[in-house]
């Protein structure tokens, strides 16, 4: 008997779990002015992809984090021109995060880890079931 | 030594075993883009190997898609599907050890043992 589940459910502990990091440093800086001229923070954004056989595969080994990608969107100009990092024009370019939506992921990410622990623990309790295999009842 | 049931409960707990892998693949991919959740169909072969009476002579079961659907991001893992089947699986996988152990507690007394 090997270990596979209980593998594949730590890959999958590891992916939400980096999710949740990179969440988390995601709204840390939702208040991440750039100076001016300089590129605003951008959310990061994690990439899933199948470890082992790839997608219907039953030699599937889990998952892994296969690239990080910066969110794309236009960063909002605020006119401001009292902030110290305000340009020429006086105005602020803002961090492009969106709150609502890391909110979101931070739920789904949560969800993810504990799904992905209660697989970790339903492996421990079939290796903890072979064990009785042959026993007395 | 071992008859049809407890030669059947052993290929149950091996489908039961991989299936179980399939389900751990599943729940770790459920936010990979185009990721297909899969299963095993081990009771088909099993069964067929039972008509025959013949339940080591089973073939490998085959992994077939789970039958959800596929979200906009072309994923088509359900969470509740796969957290259910694996507490179904896990009363299943006890009911099969226990069928084993019951045929095992006979081999012993036939055997004039003790338990």
């Amino acid at each position: 008997m090997s270990f596979s589940s209980m593998n594949i459910g730590r890959t999958g502990v590891g992916f939400a779990h980096h999710w949740l990091d990179t969440i988390a440093h995601n709204i840390a800086n939702a208040n991440t002015v750039a100076p001016g001229g300089e590129e605003p923070f951008r959310a990061l954004q994690l990439v899933a992809r199948p470890l082992g056989g790839g997608p219907f595969a039953s030699t599937g080994s889990g998952v892994h984090v296969a690239q990080q990608v910066r969110d794309g969107g236009d960063p909002a100009r605020t006119y401001d021109p009292d902030h110290p990092l305000a340009d020429e024009q006086g105005t602020v370019t803002q961090p492009v995060v969106d709150l609502g939506s890391q909110m979101v992921d931070m739920m789904i990410a949560q969800r993810a880890y504990q799904a992905n622990l209660r697989t970790v623990e339903s492996a421990k309790e079939a290796y903890q079931a072979a064990l009785r295999l042959g026993g007395s009842q | 030594m071992w008859d049809v049931t407890t030669s059947a409960a052993l290929r149950a707990l091996d489908g039961l075993a991989m299936r179980g892998t399939l389900r751990a693949n599943n729940i770790a991919n459920s936010e990979t883009p185009n990721f297909r959740a899969s299963t095993n169909n081990f009771e088909t072969s099993l069964r067929d190997a039972l008509r025959r009476r013949d339940p080591a002579g089973a073939a490998a079961p085959d992994v077939v898609a789970t039958p959800s659907i596929v979200d906009a991001r072309g994923n088509s893992v359900d969470m509740e599907t796969e957290l259910i089947g694996s507490m179904k699986d896990g009363l299943h996988r006890d009911a099969m050890i226990t069928s084993f152990n019951y045929k095992v507690g006979q081999l012993r007394v036939a055997m004039g043992g003790r338990r």
